[in-house]
């Protein structure tokens, strides 16, 4: 049973504590009545690392927080930021100023198919995914993406992708530059069904092959 | 509380014991409190191991890095055989205390290599051990002492494990704005060099640096010295643990403590109420002040000695000293700040 706090940023230190007591404790930030706004505070959700979702009374807020959202560098978990991403993504929302920074999200997320080669035990595959263009930027910025991952609406977005506009991102795929985790820990979930599709190919083949 | 919450991922998975078997010491630096001519201790060391049991019996983290340390334990007045012998008991006890409450260990014997009996010290080496020294261009050597320092550093460089700087204010300034040829044959040599934070006391009006001070000394460090630590980690890590390892001290006379009991005789320096064995009060002062939780720099942070920002007339930047080394650390890199 959990238990959603509705309150303010920066969080009163009596609702902290009532967290450290109680783990199932997750709060409802309420944005517009926030001090601390855009990438203020995402950045201090982020270095709290406690469960937390945002709500915004205003347009304006939302637009905001989103913008923020979309440049951050701070890897956060806020449910309704990501549904609003996803939206856009899945081209069920339309908010033109955001297509740059979009395109921006999309040039990882096009290439992610090819991660999921990258990390079936093949030498093949490996290969393959290597053979593209590399890309070995560390720059943390618009680092969302990943957050993303663990949502199974997401997951539709590659029935438009392009496959065109993919690379092999050295860092990102290799590195652990996410929060001190790696890539992996973010794509092999359960509502991957990428993944989960050829993680089961993968245990088959070597099966088969080993009875061989 | 705002530090449960905000260090609890930012603590070093390692626990460390300082252990000050006692105060005497050939050497007289400016900016220690420690009294040089006391040898009270000195013929008690295996004493010192009931304190660590202490600590032991309720310590929560597997690993354990002792430093045991004087005053001076290797000063030409006071080893002889039965010292050495001694240190090789006292070692052996830590070693049987650990097995005993399931941790891993290891220890550093700290010095500051002004010694000539290199046979005994070797004897001690020979046993398992590694070796911290310091070094500081003002106020430790005379020209005599150096030489000595300088020959054991090279004699032990397989043994030395840390050389540690601190960040006087005279020492930062020197190593800012002058040519050190010593400190620039360690770094290019390869030592692991770390800067030490200096804990104000009585001496500190004199000592204690400004936040312009360190400011000026990271950014020599992140321009010539960027291996140095922490600034190597600010450099190249994402995620740091804090300086501060909340160290459990054994004071000369036994006396179990943090480091914050070292100021118990006189506080009207410090802005809060320091206490012995807890530090939520100046952990949380130093959070709140800086508004830590809401920095873009939080978790590559190591923040500083929460005691040195706890001292009162403390001489300071409109903005956190740290943010600003960040800065330039991420403009030197091409790095666009957002927000």
């Amino acid at each position: 049973m959990s238990n959603i706090i509705e309150t303010t940023a920066p969080i009163d230190i009596n609702h902290l504590k009532e967290y450290f007591q109680d783990k199932t404790i997750s709060f409802l930030i309420d944005y517009d009545k926030s001090s601390l706004k855009g990438e203020k505070l995402l950045t201090y959700l982020s270095n709290l690392d406690i469960p937390a979702d945002i709500k915004f009374e205003t347009e304006e807020g939302m637009h905001e927080c989103l913008e923020a959202y979309l440049h951050s560098t701070s890897l956060v978990n806020i449910h309704t930021l990501e549904m609003l991403v996803i939206s856009l993504l899945l081209k069920h929302l339309s908010f033109p100023q955001y297509d740059e920074i979009l395109d921006f999200w999309k040039e990882r997320l096009d290439s992610l198919p090819t991660y999921n080669l990258y990390v079936v035990n093949s030498e093949y595959f490996k290969h393959f995914a290597e053979s593209h263009e590399h890309d070995d930027t560390k720059s943390l910025q618009g680092i969302n993406w990943v957050s993303l991952l663990k949502n199974v609406q997401f997951y539709q977005y590659y029935q438009i992708a392009d496959t065109k506009n993919v690379k092999f991102f050295d860092s990102y795929f290799n590195e652990y530059m996410f929060k001190g985790k790696n890539l992996y820990e973010f794509w092999a979930n359960e509502n991957n069904t990428m993944f989960l599709l050829t993680w089961d190919i993968a245990k088959n083949a070597k099966q088969v092959s080993s009875e061989e | 509380m705002l530090n449960k919450f905000l260090l609890r991922n930012k603590r070093d998975r390692q626990q460390e014991y300082t252990i000050h078997l006692f105060e005497f010491c050939n050497l007289n630096c400016s900016f220690c409190w420690q009294d040089h001519s006391n040898i009270n201790g000195v013929d008690s060391i295996l004493e010192k191991l009931q304190p660590i049991e202490e600590f032991l019996k309720t310590e929560e983290r597997q690993h354990v890095v002792f430093n045991v340390m004087g005053g001076e334990i290797f000063a030409d007045a006071i080893l002889n055989e039965k010292l050495t012998q001694d240190y090789i008991d006292f070692a052996e006890g830590i070693s049987k205390l650990c097995l005993q409450y399931d941790k891993q260990f290891c220890i550093n014997w700290v010095t500051n290599l002004v010694f000539s009996k290199t046979d005994l010290v070797d004897k001690i080496l020979r046993r398992g051990g590694f070796l911290v020294t310091s070094y500081d261009p003002r106020g430790r050597f005379d020209k005599k002492s150096k030489e000595v320092f300088l020959k054991n550093l090279y004699r032990y460089k397989d043994y030395v494990e840390g050389v540690g700087i601190v960040l006087t204010k005279q020492n930062s300034n020197f190593l800012s704005h002058q040519v050190d040829e010593t400190f620039q044959k360690m770094y290019d040599d390869g030592f692991y060099i770390y800067a030490d934070y200096y804990m104000p006391d009585e001496n500190a009006k004199h000592q204690a640096p400004t936040d312009q001070d360190l400011l000026d000394f990271f950014k020599k460090a992140i321009d010539v010295w960027p291996k140095i630590h922490p600034i190597a980690d600010w450099i190249e890590h994402e995620e740091n643990f804090i300086s501060c390892r909340t160290s459990k001290l054994v004071l000369d006379d036994g006396t179990m403590c943090f480091c914050g009991n070292l100021v118990q005789k006189d506080q009207s320096m410090y802005s809060s109420n320091i206490q012995p064995m807890n530090n939520d009060d100046i952990e949380n002062r130093f959070l709140e002040k800086y508004d830590c939780a809401s920095c873009e720099f939080f978790k590559r942070c190591t923040l500083g000695c929460f005691m040195q920002h706890d001292y009162k007339w403390r001489e300071e930047l409109p903005e956190c000293v740290y943010k600003l080394a960040f800065r330039y650390i991420d403009m030197k890199n091409g790095v666009i700040a957002r927000g």
